[in-house]
C-alpha cells in the first residue's frame, strides 16, 4: 500500500494532495470542486463541466484543444460532474505521461497549464461563455438525458432512487432534467461558473514520479482565492420506513430489471460504517455472496446480481436481470435471505473471506491511478482531513465482528421496490 | 528465453514446452497485484472442425457455454476456493479465446496452482448443463436490450456473408438449448489441449519459481492429450452481404453503426499487426477528435461526443467502424460518405499523421500502468497472432505513403454497411 501521501492546505479553498509513485508511466492531475446536489444547480454543473472544453483563451476551439492534447504524446483530459450521496462534485482529470519517459521534462508544467486554462480561462465573448458553444452543449446535453434510457440495467437502478427520494436532492439525476436544462440562459450559466470560482472548495490531487514541493509551488499560481468556501450539510437519511412502496414500468425489453432499495442508518462517519460494507458484499456484491448463489447457481433465476451502496446517504440497492413472471419468488427470496441474516447472522468464514477481499481490493487501487485517487478524495470527503489515516481503516476491518454484520442486517428497512418490465 | 523493449523498458519471459504449451512472465516490480491468465485459443468463431476424420458442426455459443460449466465443481464453489486465498478469479470467451483469470495480492502461487487445478478438468451433468441454460439465456437476453449491442451485431451481419464473427459469442436462445453434455466434452477434448493452450503470469513475481510451479502442475494425463484438431473457417467472400438495415426500439436518439468491410489479410504476423495499426491511426486522423471533420459536425449538432471510430480485425477478418448516436443518421452516412470523398481528392493532412502517431505512442505506454490491462492486451494479440512488444517499432517504421495507400484501398464505400436502431 501506498502511504506516502502529503497533503498540503494552499489556501481557505485549496487543499493539494501529492500522491509520490515511481511505477507508472504516467502522471495524473485531478482536480475535484465541490458542489452540493440540489435540483437548481444539477444541470448548471453538468453543463459547465461540457462548456469548459470546448475552448479557452490559447485554444480558442476543441479541436485545438484536442490538437494540443494528441500532440503531448495523448494526453488524456476528461472532465464530468459526479454525485456522491448530496454532494455534486465537478471534477477534472488530466493523465499525462510522465516526463522521464519521453526526455521531456516540462511536461507537467504543460500539464498543469492545460488544466488551468481550461478551468479558469474558458473562450469568452463580453463576459459570457460564446453563445454558439452554449447552445451545442445544451442540445448534446438534453440527448444524453433523454439516452439514459438505453442503459436499462442502471436506468432502473437511477428509477428506483428517483422513486424512494421522490422531489427530494438526492433524487436528482447526477445531469439533471431536461426542462432544467432547457431553461438555462447563457448569462445564469456564467453567472453560476463565476460563483462557483468565487465560492467552491477545490481540492487537487497529483499522483506521480513527481517532487511535491514543486507540485506545491506550481498549484500555488492558480487563481483560486484566499477566501472560505461556503459550506453546506450533508443529509444522511435517518428516517425509518412507514410502508414499502411498489413502482412499475414498462418499456420494450426482454429481460426486467428489478431494484430493491433499503434505507440503512449508516452513514461514512457511523461506527458500523466499515461493517455495512462488508455486510452488503456478502448480501450481493460478487460471485461469493449468498444472492449470487441462491438466485443464481441454486435456482437459476438471474444472469447478474448486485448491491450498491451510498455511503454520503444511508442507502443501499439490490438488483438483478430477471424474467417478468419471476418477480415475486426473486423477490420473496431476496426477502427470506435477507431475514436469515437478521436472524443467524453469517458465519466465521464468510467474514474472513469478505475481509481479506476488502483488504486485496484496497491494496490493489494503488494500481490503478485514477481510481487511487478518487479513492483518497471520496474517503476524505466530508471528514476532517488530520483525522484520516489509511491504517486506521484497516484497522477498523479487522475489528469487525459477527456481530457487527449482524447489526448491520438488522438495521436495513426496505423502502421500495422498482421492477422495469416489458411491454 | 528474455524478450526487451528498450522504449517500454519491458520485458517478459517465454518457455514453450514440447508438446506445444507456452507460458510467458511479464515481471513488473512493485505492483502489488499479480495476474495470471490460463487461456486457450477457442473462442465463439471455432465451432467446425474436423476431428479423427469427422466433421463437427457445433451449436453457436458452446464455447461460452463451456466456460461457465468448467467453474463447477463436485464439493466446494471454486469462487469460495479462491475467496478463502484472499483471491478472485473470473473467465471471459471472446470470438478467438476463453481465458481463465486470477488476480490477487497474496497467496499467488496457492492461486496459480488452484487455477491450473480446475481448467485442466471438467466436470460436468445433465442437470448442471440445464440449469446453466437459464442463466445463460438471461446473460443473452441483458445484451438483448442494450441497443448498442444490437446496432453493433447487425453491422457485423450486413459486412459478412458466412463468417462466423456475425454471430453472438454467447450464441443464441436457440442454439444454447440445442446443446448437450457430449458436445462440451467433445469440445473440452479437443481444445483444451496443450498446443493450444498458454499461460500469462503478470506481477512482482520470481520469474524462475513461477515456471517451475507451473511446469508442475501441469498433469501428466493434461501433457499427453492429443493435439487439437483443424479448424474449418467458411470462405468469405469480399462484398458485403447487405447496405443497410434498420430495427426498431422506440429510442429518444437513433444509434448508427457504420463498418467497411477489410479484404486484406496478411499470414505474417508483422504485417498483420502493421495493418492495424494503420487502420486505427487512420480514422482517428479522418475521424477523430483532432479532425476538420469532427469540429464541423460537432458544430452543426450531427454527431456529439458519443461519436466514435475504429478498426477492429483479427487473422481472418477485419472492419472499420463507426458509431454515433445522432438524430439524423441519413444526413450523418451522407456526411461520411462525402468526407471519404473528399480526403481520397485533397489528400491526407500529414502534420495530422504525426500528431496521431504521437498520441499513439504516449497511449500505448501509458497502457503500461495497468498490469490488468497489458494482461488483456497482451493474451488478444496473442490469440490474433500478434507480438506485444512488435508495436511501438512497427508504430516507429509506417510511412505517410503506406497510410495514403491504405486509405485509398481500404476507404472503398463499395464495400460498406449501415445498421441503424431506432
Amino acid at each position: 500500500m501506498n502511504r506516502s501521501l502529503e497533503s498540503y492546505k494552499i489556501n481557505a479553498r485549496m487543499n493539494l494532495y501529492v500522491i509520490q509513485t515511481k511505477k507508472f508511466k504516467t502522471d495524473l492531475i485531478g482536480v475535484y470542486i465541490k458542489q452540493p446536489l440540489n435540483k437548481h444547480e444539477a444541470s448548471l454543473n453538468a453543463l459547465l463541466t461540457r462548456i469548459l472544453m470546448r475552448g479557452t483563451v490559447k485554444y480558442p476551439s476543441a479541436k485545438a484543444l484536442n490538437i494540443q492534447l494528441e500532440s503531448s504524446y495523448g494526453m488524456i483530459m476528461v472532465s464530468d460532474v459526479v454525485k456522491y450521496g448530496e454532494h455534486h462534485i465537478l471534477q477534472f482529470k488530466l493523465q499525462f505521461p510522465n516526463g522521464k519517459h519521453l526526455l521531456e521534462n516540462h511536461i507537467f508544467n504543460d500539464a498543469l497549464e492545460l488544466v488551468e486554462e481550461v478551468i479558469f480561462h474558458p473562450l469568452m465573448e463580453k463576459d459570457h461563455f460564446i453563445e454558439d458553444y452554449f447552445q451545442q452543449e445544451k442540445d448534446n446535453l438534453v440527448d444524453e438525458i433523454e439516452s439514459r434510457i438505453n442503459d436499462k440495467m442502471s436506468y432502473a437502478l437511477e428509477r428506483c432512487i428517483e422513486c424512494m427520494y421522490d422531489n427530494r436532492p438526492y433524487s436528482e439525476y447526477v445531469y439533471g432534467n431536461v426542462d432544467r436544462v432547457k431553461a438555462i440562459t447563457v448569462d445564469e450559466l456564467t453567472k453560476h461558473y463565476h460563483h462557483i470560482l468565487e465560492t467552491a472548495q477545490f481540492d487537487i490531487c497529483v499522483m506521480g514520479d513527481l517532487n511535491p514541493d514543486e507540485v506545491k509551488a506550481s498549484i500555488q499560481r492558480l487563481p483560486v482565492s484566499h477566501v472560505e468556501s461556503s459550506d453546506y450539510h450533508m443529509m444522511c437519511d435517518y428516517n425509518h420506513v412507514s410502508e414499502i412502496r411498489y413502482f412499475s414500468e414498462s418499456l420494450n425489453i426482454k429481460q426486467g430489471k428489478l431494484v430493491l432499495g433499503y434505507k440503512t442508518q449508516i452513514c461514512q462517519n457511523d461506527p458500523l460504517y466499515e461493517a455495512s460494507v462488508l455486510a452488503y458484499h456478502i448480501f450481493g456484491g460478487g460471485p461469493n455472496s449468498r444472492l449470487f448463489h441462491e438466485l443464481r447457481e441454486e435456482k437459476g433465476l438471474c444472469y447478474y446480481v448486485f448491491a450498491k451502496s451510498d455511503r454520503f446517504k444511508g442507502c443501499m440497492f439490490i438488483g438483478a436481470g430477471i424474467e417478468d413472471e419471476h418477480q415475486v419468488i426473486v423477490e420473496t427470496s431476496i426477502h427470506d435471505s435477507l431475514q436469515r441474516l437478521k436472524e443467524e447472522g453469517i458465519t466465521k468464514k464468510e467474514l474472513q473471506m469478505a475481509v481479506d477481499e476488502m483488504f486485496s481490493s484496497i491494496a490493489s487501487l494503488s494500481d490503478f491511478p485514477n481510481s487511487f485517487i478518487n479513492f483518497y478524495y471520496t474517503e476524505l470527503l466530508g471528514r476532517p482531513l488530520d483525522h484520516y489515516d489509511i491504517d486506521d481503516m484497516l484497522y477498523k476491518y479487522q475489528s469487525i465482528t459477527l456481530d457487527d454484520i449482524k447489526a448491520v442486517y438488522q438495521k436495513l428497512e426496505l423502502d421500495t421496490v422498482y421492477m422495469l418490465k416489458g411491454e | 528465453m528474455e524478450y526487451y523493449n528498450q522504449l517500454l523498458d519491458e520485458s517478459y519471459h517465454k518457455k514453450t514446452l514440447d508438446n506445444g504449451f507456452k507460458i510467458y512472465i511479464l515481471p513488473k516490480r512493485g505492483y502489488t497485484k499479480k495476474h495470471a491468465f490460463f487461456c486457450t485459443e477457442y473462442g465463439s468463431l471455432y465451432n467446425q472442425f474436423e476431428k479423427d476424420g469427422k466433421t463437427y458442426d457445433m451449436p453457436k455459443g458452446i464455447a461460452h457455454f463451456l466456460e461457465h460449466k468448467i467453474f463447477d465443481e463436485d464439493q466446494t464453489s471454486i469462487f469460495e476456493t479462491f475467496a478463502e486465498l484472499g483471491a478472485s478469479v473470473n473467465a471471459f470467451t471472446n470470438y478467438f479465446a476463453t481465458c481463465y483469470t486470477l488476480s490477487t495480492v497474496d497467496h499467488f502461487e496457492e492461486s496459480l496452482v488452484q487455477l491450473l487445478s480446475f481448467v485442466q478438468r471438467l466436470n460436468i451433468d445433465d442437470d448442471a448443463v440445464e440449469k446453466e441454460k437459464k442463466v445463460i439465456i438471461q446473460e443473452l437476453k441483458m445484451y438483448d436490450d442494450q441497443p448498442q449491442w444490437l446496432a453493433y451485431t447487425e453491422m457485423l451481419k450486413g459486412l459478412y456473408h458466412d463468417h462466423p464473427i456475425q454471430y453472438d459469442i454467447g450464441g443464441s436462445i436457440e442454439s444454447v438449448e440445442a446443446i448437450t453434455k457430449e458436445d462440451l466434452e467433445i469440445c473440452y477434448n479437443s481444445f483444451y489441449v496443450p498446443n493450444r493452450m498458454m499461460l500469462f503470469v503478470i506481477g512482482d513475481v520470481d520469474i524462475e519459481e513461477t515456471f517451475a510451479l507451473a511446469e508442475a502442475h501441469l498433469t501428466e494425463e493434461f501433457m499427453k492429450r492429443p493435439m487439437a484438431p483443424k479448424i474449418i473457417l467458411p470462405d468469405e467472400p469480399d462484398d458485403i452481404s447487405k447496405k443497410f438495415c434498420v430495427n426498431e426500439m422506440g429510442l429518444p436518439c437513433p444509434i448508427l453503426y457504420m463498418g467497411i468491410k477489410d479484404r486484406t489479410f496478411y499470414d505474417d504476423t508483422k504485417a498483420r499487426l502493421k495493418k492495424g495499426i494503420i487502420s486505427k491511426l487512420l480514422t482517428d486522423l479522418v475521424f477523430g477528435k483532432g479532425s476538420d471533420f469532427y469540429e464541423t459536425h460537432y458544430d452543426t449538432g450531427l454527431i456529439n461526443a458519443s461519436f466514435s471510430s475504429d478498426f477492429s480485425y483479427g487473422r481472418t477478418f477485419g472492419y472499420t467502424g463507426i458509431s454515433a448516436e445522432t438524430k439524423e443518421p441519413e444526413l450523418l452516412v451522407k456526411a461520411i460518405e462525402d468526407e471519404i470523398e473528399r480526403v481520397k481528392k485533397e489528400g491526407l493532412d500529414q502534420d495530422g499523421f504525426e500528431r496521431i502517431r504521437k498520441k499513439m505512442i504516449g497511449r500505448h505506454l501509458s497502457s503500461f500502468n495497468s498490469t490488468q490491462y497489458i494482461a488483456n492486451t497482451f493474451v488478444n494479440y496473442y490469440m490474433k497472432g500478434i507480438e506485444l512488444f512488435d508495436y511501438l517499432e512497427t508504430l516507429e517504421k509506417i510511412t505517410f505513403k503506406e497510410i495514403e495507400d491504405r486509405f485509398l484501398s481500404h476507404f472503398d464505400l463499395k464495400y460498406s454497411t449501415v445498421s441503424l436502431v431506432k
